[in-house]
C-alpha cells in the first residue's frame, strides 16, 4: 500500500512548494552554466 | 598491485554484497521483490538512480575524456534537471496513482494491452544486449592494463551482482548501491585529492588550473550553435533533454528505483536529488582528469595508453617508425614540461607579459607534442584496419596504477567494480521485473504465490544471459557498433509511444500501437537505405510516432467505453 502523503499536494520539505523546489532545481542548472562559464574563463 | 590494493578491493566487493543480501533478507512477496517494498526514502532513491547511471566504463572514461579533449563533455547532462522536473510533474504522479511496478503497465491503462507489449519487449530487447556490455567494456580495460584473464572478470562482476540481485530484488539492489556510491565517491575524491598533492611541490591548485585552462582543458560552456558539434550548450539542453527524458521516464531500469518510493513525495524528491547532484559529479570527475592532464605536463606520458593498439605496431613492419616516434615524443615532452614549470614560474612572478609569453611557449610545445602523437596514432591505425583505435577509456587507470599509493589503487579499483556492478543490477532487476510484470503476470497469470521465485528465476536468467553476451561480445570486435545501432533502433519508438501516452490526450485505443509499428518500419526503412547517422534514428522514431498518432487518430473508429486495467 502507498502511504498518505503519495497526494501530489503534499509540499515538499524546506521550500514549501513544489513550484518553489522545481525553480531550485533549474536555478540549480543555471547556476552551473554561469559558474562553469566563469571557471573556463578566469583560468583560460 | 600491492596486497593491501588487493585487501582494500577484495574488502570492498566482498562489503557491497555482504550488505546487499543483509538489507535484502526476510520474507518478500512478488510485489515486494520487484517494488522494493514501495518504502524507499527519496535519499535512498536519488543514488540508487545515480548509481545506475554510473556505470564503471563512463567512470573510467569521463576523465580520459576531459584529458584528451576538456571538460565540454559535462554540457550532454544538462537536460538532465529539466528532465526531472518535468517528469516529477507528469509521469510520476501517474506512475504512483496507477500502482505501476513496471513503466510499461501504464501504456495498457492508456491505451491497450499490445501497446504496452510492443513496449515490454523492446525494452527487453534493447536493454537487455545493453546489459553485457555494461561488465564487458570495463572487464576488457582491466584485462588490458592489469593482464587479468577478461572471462575471470566478467565472471566475478556476474557472479557478485547476482548474488544480491537475485535474492534480495530491488530492496537489495537500492541498498547495494548506497554502499557502492560510497566507495565510487571516496575512490574518486581520495585520487582528486592524491593527483593535486603529487604534482611538483611548486605548483599549486591555481597553478594547476591555469595551465589546464591554458592548454584548453577547461573548456566547460561552448554556446557555439553547430550540429556538427557533440557537446555544445545547445545539445546539451535540447538533445540532452529528450534523451534523459527518455532514460528516466521510460526506461524500467530507471522508472524501477523511483517507483520503490513510500510515496509520490518520496520519488520526486529522489529524482530531483539526481537532477541537482547529477551534474556537479560529473564536472568533478571531469576536473580529476584535468588534473591528471597537469600532472603529465611534469611527468612524461606514454604515446599511447592503450599498450593492446600498440603491440599490433611493435609486431609489424612500422615498429622502429613508432620506437623512433616515442623517442621524439619523449623528448618533446621533456622539454614541453620545462615550459610548464616556466610558465608556472612566470605567473609567481605576476608580470602580464612575461605570463603571456611563458603561456604561448607551454601552448607551442603542448602542440608540437600533439603533432607527434598524431603520427603514432596513425601508425596504430595502420597496424589495426577495420578498428578505430583508441586510448580514452585507459588514461585514467594506467594513471592510477602507475602514480598511485598503495592502498588508493585498490580503491580505485573497487570504484571500477562498483559501477560495473551497481549498473548491471539495476539493470537485470528492471529486465527481470518487466518479464515477470509485463509477460509472465499479464500473459500467464500465474500464481501470486510463485511470483518471487519466478521473479529470481527471471533475474537470473538475465543476469546469464549478460554474462553469456559479455563473453561473446568479445568475438565480435566492430559489431560491437552493431549493437548500438541496434539500441536506437527502438529507443525512438518507445520514448514516442510514451510522450503520445503523457502528453497527446486525444490519441486513443490502439492509434499509438500501430503509429509505433509503422514507425518503427520507418525507422527500419531510414537503416536499410539511408546513411543518417544512427543517433538520429532516436528522433526519427519519437517523431514518426508522435506525427503518425496524430494522423491515425481522426481515421481510428470510435471506442469502446474505458475498461477497468488489470496490471
Amino acid at each position: 500500500m502507498l502511504s498518505s502523503d503519495q497526494d501530489p499536494q503534499d509540499p515538499p520539505p524546506l521550500t514549501g512548494s513544489w513550484n518553489r523546489l522545481y525553480a531550485v532545481v533549474i536555478g540549480s542548472l543555471v547556476l552551473c552554466i554561469l559558474g562553469f562559464a566563469l571557471f573556463g574563463w578566469w583560468f583560460r | 598491485m600491492s596486497r593491501l590494493d588487493w585487501i582494500v578491493l577484495a574488502a570492498s566487493l566482498l562489503g557491497v554484497v555482504l550488505w546487499g543480501l543483509w538489507k535484502g533478507r526476510g520474507k518478500q512477496t512478488g510485489e515486494s521483490y520487484i517494488g522494493g517494498g514501495r518504502d524507499h526514502r527519496w535519499w535512498l532513491i536519488g543514488l540508487s538512480i545515480i548509481a545506475t547511471q554510473t556505470s564503471a566504463i563512463t567512470f573510467l572514461s569521463t576523465p580520459g575524456q576531459a584529458y584528451a579533449d576538456g571538460m565540454r563533455f559535462v554540457q550532454f547532462y544538462f537536460g538532465l534537471p529539466l528532465a526531472a522536473v518535468v517528469l516529477s510533474i507528469t509521469a510520476i504522479p501517474l506512475y504512483h496513482r496507477l500502482k505501476a511496478s513496471t513503466a510499461y503497465e501504464i501504456l495498457e491503462n492508456r491505451f491497450d494491452l499490445k501497446t504496452r507489449l510492443l513496449a515490454a519487449i523492446l525494452f527487453l530487447i534493447q536493454r537487455g544486449l545493453a546489459v553485457g556490455l555494461t561488465i564487458y567494456a570495463p572487464a576488457l580495460v582491466l584485462s588490458v592494463l592489469l593482464g587479468w584473464s577478461l572471462h575471470a572478470n566478467i565472471l566475478l562482476v556476474g557472479t557478485l551482482v547476482m548474488i544480491y540481485t537475485v535474492t534480495g530484488g530491488t530492496k537489495a539492489v537500492a541498498w547495494a548501491h548506497s554502499s557502492q556510491m560510497i566507495i565510487i565517491a571516496a575512490g574518486m575524491v581520495l585520487a582528486g585529492v592524491m593527483t593535486a598533492h603529487r604534482l611538483p611541490a611548486q605548483v599549486s591548485l591555481g597553478d594547476a588550473l591555469h595551465v589546464a585552462g591554458g592548454l584548453g582543458r577547461l573548456n566547460v560552456i561552448d554556446p557555439s550553435f553547430d550540429p556538427n558539434n557533440r557537446y555544445n550548450l545547445w545539445s546539451g539542453l535540447l538533445g540532452g533533454f529528450f534523451l534523459m527524458l527518455s532514460y528516466f521516464g521510460t526506461d524500467q531500469s530507471q522508472v524501477q528505483r523511483y517507483l520503490a518510493g513510500s510515496s509520490v513525495t518520496q520519488s520526486r524528491l529522489g529524482l530531483l536529488l539526481n537532477g541537482i547532484i547529477k551534474i556537479p559529479m560529473q564536472f568533478l570527475i571531469l576536473l580529476l582528469g584535468a588534473l591528471v592532464f597537469v600532472y603529465y605536463q611534469f611527468h612524461a606520458p606514454p604515446v599511447f595508453f592503450n599498450p593492446g593498439p600498440v603491440k599490433q605496431v611493435l609486431a609489424g613492419p612500422d615498429a622502429g617508425a613508432y620506437r623512433a616516434l616515442e623517442a621524439d615524443f619523449a623528448k618533446a615532452r621533456q622539454a614541453q614540461a620545462a615550459k610548464a614549470e616556466a610558465y608556472v614560474a612566470a605567473r609567481h612572478t605576476g608580470a602580464p607579459e612575461t605570463i603571456a609569453a611563458a603561456k604561448a611557449e607551454l601552448q607551442q610545445a603542448q602542440a608540437g607534442s600533439e603533432a607527434i602523437r598524431g603520427q603514432a596514432v596513425a601508425l596504430i591505425r595502420k597496424a589495426n584496419p577495420g578498428t578505430n583505435p583508441s586510448d580514452t577509456n585507459y588514461i585514467f587507470l594506467a594513471y592510477v596504477l602507475s602514480s598511485l599509493p598503495a592502498g588508493l589503487v585498490g580503491l580505485v579499483l573497487a570504484a571500477v567494480f562498483s559501477g560495473s556492478m551497481s549498473s548491471m543490477s539495476g539493470e537485470i532487476s528492471a529486465l527481470g521485473a518487466t518479464t515477470v510484470v509485463d509477460l509472465w503476470r499479464r500473459l500467464v497469470g500465474g500464481d501470486p504465490a510463485r511470483e518471487v521465485w519466478v521473479g529470481r528465476l527471471a533475474t537470473f536468467a538475465w543476469g546469464c544471459f549478460a554474462m553469456a553476451f559479455a563473453e561473446y561480445a568479445a568475438r565480435l570486435g566492430s559489431l560491437i557498433e552493431a549493437v548500438n545501432i541496434l539500441g536506437s533502433l527502438f529507443y525512438g519508438t518507445i520514448l514516442g509511444i510514451f510522450l503520445v501516452a503523457f502528453y497527446v490526450k486525444r490519441v486513443k485505443g490502439g492509434t499509438a500501437f500501430w503509429a509505433a509499428l509503422v514507425a518503427e518500419a520507418v525507422v527500419l526503412l531510414c537503416f536499410a537505405f539511408t546513411k543518417i547517422s544512427f543517433l538520429w534514428y532516436n528522433l526519427v522514431g519519437c517523431v514518426a510516432v508522435v506525427g503518425l498518432a496524430l494522423l491515425f487518430q481522426p481515421l481510428a473508429p470510435p471506442e469502446a467505453p474505458p475498461q477497468e486495467s488489470t496490471p
